[in-house]
């Protein structure tokens, strides 16, 4: 009996320790980044029938759990994506968006507005050199402000393409940890002890990569844990990681990329991209970014190169420039090979397509030579003749782009304006999405987070615990000792 | 009963302080531009507007040095006219004696040195420059319209200016119109009417269209004043009374021709006044539209202001009471 209380004494002892030292483990972890709590469950041991009695014979330690519940885990991990999408395509959107941005500076609408100007400048003195220069240095200021957007948008595009190769590498070292841990989370819990630590190195694991997109969990039935990213398939299975890679080969049918644009895939399926098939996180946000804005604003800005080139040389073509040309009786101009060249001069360089039109926009070599190439006049040998130069400069009213539908101005003012609503949407939406992850965030810590509070109350709990367990294991020795006095 | 942990605290700190500084932030910027737009989707739609309406005023800039060239052009023009109309008149009125048989072939002769200086005159008039643009040259405007025998080397078309969107004025009368006279009375030309109207910019119809005339040619029956003047003077030389009769009625034709086209610049100069005002209001509805859309409400802005200072100080002070106490001060 006396030896019973001494394991009674000794079981209390010990599990107090061990609740103590769980309660110092919580403690020094409360700062860990991804520490759930955890918590020694407690059972009575195993009874012993005495007679008529059951005797309890202490307490014994069921199991240390951490606190955790999947569903407000993934509910986490959804926010984090949700949340990391609205940040990343805020910041991208911003970029694009600071591009287009003329209220405190100059602007592509600012210096087209300038160039049309100044061709009805050239209406009111077509004789004057000085005029027929500032004509040229607006136009030069278009063709650099072209230049400029293009490049601009370029930037952001090849930065975009980086990012979203060092993701990939960045995302394949993470599915090879994840990989790892789960053969040891596996290995630990054969003996059917929970890999508490282990298991929450894989969440953390895990919340980084729902960071980049949007992944699933589950457990399949041969107890393996998959991981995937949503609508592309797993990446991780138990103990196995899909590389991915990244390339720039786009296989036929595919439109929405570009060639020379990233693409992700499966390291061991390069011929099946899943870029299009990301769509959240930092990853999906990138990619949209780049596929659906700085695509269409790359297309929209050179179809206003374009539209301006084809339109002014068209109308410019049939001006004469300000030379003299000999004529007949009638004033027609006689045809001479050796003369120069007085009409049909183009103002811009004709573009060799529509693709990239902004990017190789440029003044044509007869203007860029000779001011006095630029064609004012609708008939030769009238220097006073205005009227190509109004009609130039009647192009900034006209409907000229959109099949007959929008003006220069219309056309780059819906664009900018399109950049404006998109990036004002998403600041809105990131607002809100941080909104949704700090809630997740608080229940989460609210369920798994340590509390000093309550681990300085634990501690004082299992102090006593202990305390009173020796005090058992002295009481019995007293009583063991009384019974030897009695003998001695 | 829910559990509060050290992170989901301190991340709800972090969260409250942070927005609220991200709102002070924000108004302080604000504040400090005191502009309400900083970047396009700060106000997609305003923002739009504010590029629009800047357009509009750089074009009104642009019409408005058009319209300031046209009326430095018509002006010169108009005192060149009233200039020629004196010297015309005052031909007239040294002829109109001559016309009778009272004087003498001496005194004709005199007369006829003065017309003959009165014809250098209006020939120097006519080849009046602005600039380097000769005004009565039609759009050959670097040529000298007028030869010593008063022969016509300009053409016959109108220089057009855009003085406000899509209104053009005529800013030159060309010798062609002004200097040779018509078989018609000026009253019932139509050709000649100096018109608001818009030039044929069509390149396609305008180059199909044949050149009007480059071709200065007049018909036969068409003299110019200079015509007009030699052949006074050869009449007063040749002291022939009738043909001076004859001479005097053609003189008051082109006399009241260049009478014609000085009212007729005059109510060009106030339809370009007119423009001008209008365009000056634009201006002026377009700063007030812009203003509305760029700029802060100063009032509300710090008011806003202030109360998110207010805000962010009391959850400073909440955190740091928060922070400070735990569990542990109360433990022995």
């Amino acid at each position: 009996m006396g030896a019973d209380l001494l394991n009674i004494g000794k079981s209390g002892l010990f599990t107090a320790k061990s609740a103590m030292s769980t309660t110092s483990h919580n403690i020094a972890n409360a700062n860990t980044d991804g520490y759930s709590r955890q918590e020694v469950r407690m059972e009575t041991s195993p009874t012993l029938g005495e007679g008529d009695y059951v005797l309890g014979t202490g307490v014994e330690i069921q199991s240390i759990k951490r606190s955790h519940d999947e569903l407000v885990e993934k509910k986490l991990n959804n926010s984090i994506t949700g949340h990391k999408f609205n940040e990343e395509r805020t910041l991208q959107l911003g970029h694009v968006e600071e591009i287009f941005n003329e209220i405190n500076s100059e602007g592509m609408n600012k210096v087209l507005n300038r160039f049309f100007n100044s061709f009805r400048e050239l209406s009111n003195q077509p004789e004057n050199e000085t005029v027929r220069n500032v004509v040229k240095e607006n136009a030069k200021i278009v063709v650099g402000d072209f230049h400029r957007i293009q490049k601009n948008l370029d930037d952001v595009r090849a930065s975009i393409n980086k990012k979203v190769a060092l993701t990939v590498d960045e995302v394949n070292l993470l599915t090879k940890s994840i990989a790892k841990l789960n053969k040891e989370i596996n290995i630990q819990e054969v003996t059917g002890s929970m890999a508490n630590d282990l298991r929450d190195q894989r969440d953390r694991a895990l919340r980084t990569l729902a960071e980049f997109f949007p992944i699933s969990t589950y457990t399949d039935n041969k107890g393996q844990f998959i991981v995937g990213i949503e609508g592309v398939g797993s990446i991780v299975s138990g103990g196995i990681s899909q590389d991915l890679a990244v390339g720039t080969t786009v296989p036929e049918g595919q439109t929405s990329a570009d060639k020379g644009d990233i693409q992700v895939f499966f390291a061991n399926r390069p011929g099946v991209p899943m870029t299009d098939k990301i769509k959240g996180g930092t990853l999906g946000a990138q990619i949209k970014t780049r596929n659906d804005e700085i695509v269409g604003l790359e297309k929209q800005v050179d179809e206003l190169a374009h539209g301006l080139v084809l339109a002014t040389n068209a109308i410019h073509r049939r001006g004469f420039a300000n030379h003299p040309v000999p004529v007949d009786a009638e004033g027609n101009p006689i045809p001479n090979a050796a003369q120069k060249q007085v009409t049909g001069i183009n103002f811009f360089k004709e573009p060799l397509d529509l693709k990239r039109a902004a990017e190789y926009i440029s003044i044509s070599d007869e203007i860029e030579a000779d001011v006095n190439n630029i064609a004012a006049a609708l008939e030769a040998n009238k220097p006073g003749d205005n009227r190509v130069a109004l009609a130039v400069s009647k192009l900034q009213h006209e409907k000229v782009l959109g099949a007959g539908t929008t003006t220069f101005e219309e056309q780059y003012l819906k664009s900018v304006g399109n950049i404006g609503l998109q990036a004002g949407k998403s600041k809105i939406d990131e607002e809100q999405s941080h909104g949704i992850l700090a809630q997740a965030k608080s229940f989460k810590e609210r369920l798994a987070g340590v509390s000093l509070d309550e681990e300085a109350a634990n501690m004082v709990r299992y102090q006593n615990a202990y305390e009173a367990s020796a005090k058992v294991i002295r009481a019995s020795d007293e009583m063991f000792k009384a019974v030897l006095g009695l003998l001695g | 009963m829910s559990r509060v942990s050290e992170n989901s605290s301190v991340s709800s700190i972090n969260y409250a302080v942070g927005k609220t500084k991200g709102k002070v932030e924000d108004l302080q910027l604000k504040g400090s531009t005191l502009k309400r737009v900083s970047k396009p989707s700060d106000d997609p739609v305003g923002n739009v507007d504010l590029l629009a309406i800047r357009s509009q005023n750089i074009d009104a800039d642009q019409y408005l040095r058009n319209l300031n060239f046209a009326q430095t052009q018509l002006s010169f023009t108009e005192n060149i006219l009233e200039e020629m109309t004196d010297l015309l008149v005052k031909a007239k009125e040294l002829s109109v004696g001559q016309a009778s048989s009272i004087y003498s072939a001496e005194i004709r002769q005199g007369v006829a040195k003065e017309i003959h200086q009165i014809r250098q005159q209006v020939l120097s008039l006519a080849n009046k420059r602005m600039g380097n643009r000769y005004l009565f040259a039609g759009q050959k405007v670097l040529t000298r319209p007028f030869d010593m025998e008063g022969k016509y080397h300009g053409d016959k078309n109108k220089v057009n200016i855009e003085i406000n969107k899509d209104v053009y004025v005529p800013i030159n009368i060309t010798g062609q119109e002004l200097f040779y006279s018509k078989m018609k009375k000026p009253a019932e030309r139509s050709d000649v009417d100096l018109k608001i109207e818009s030039p044929d910019l069509n390149p396609e119809t305008a180059v199909m269209r044949k050149p009007a005339s480059i071709n200065p040619e007049p018909q036969e029956v068409q003299a110019t004043i200079f015509d007009e003047l030699r052949s006074l003077e050869n009449a007063l030389l040749t002291d022939n009374p009738q043909v001076i009769q004859g001479l005097l009625e053609r003189l008051d034709d082109s006399i009241e021709r260049v009478v014609t086209y000085r009212t007729e610049i005059g109510a060009l100069t106030n339809t370009i006044s007119n423009a001008e005002g209008n365009i000056e209001k634009t201006k002026l509805l377009n700063e007030a539209h812009k203003s509305k859309i760029e700029d802060a409400d100063v009032t509300e802005l710090f008011a806003d202001l202030q109360k998110e200072q207010n805000v962010l100080k009391a959850t400073y002070r909440a955190s740091s009471n928060l922070m400070n106490t735990s569990l542990m001060d109360f433990l022995k």
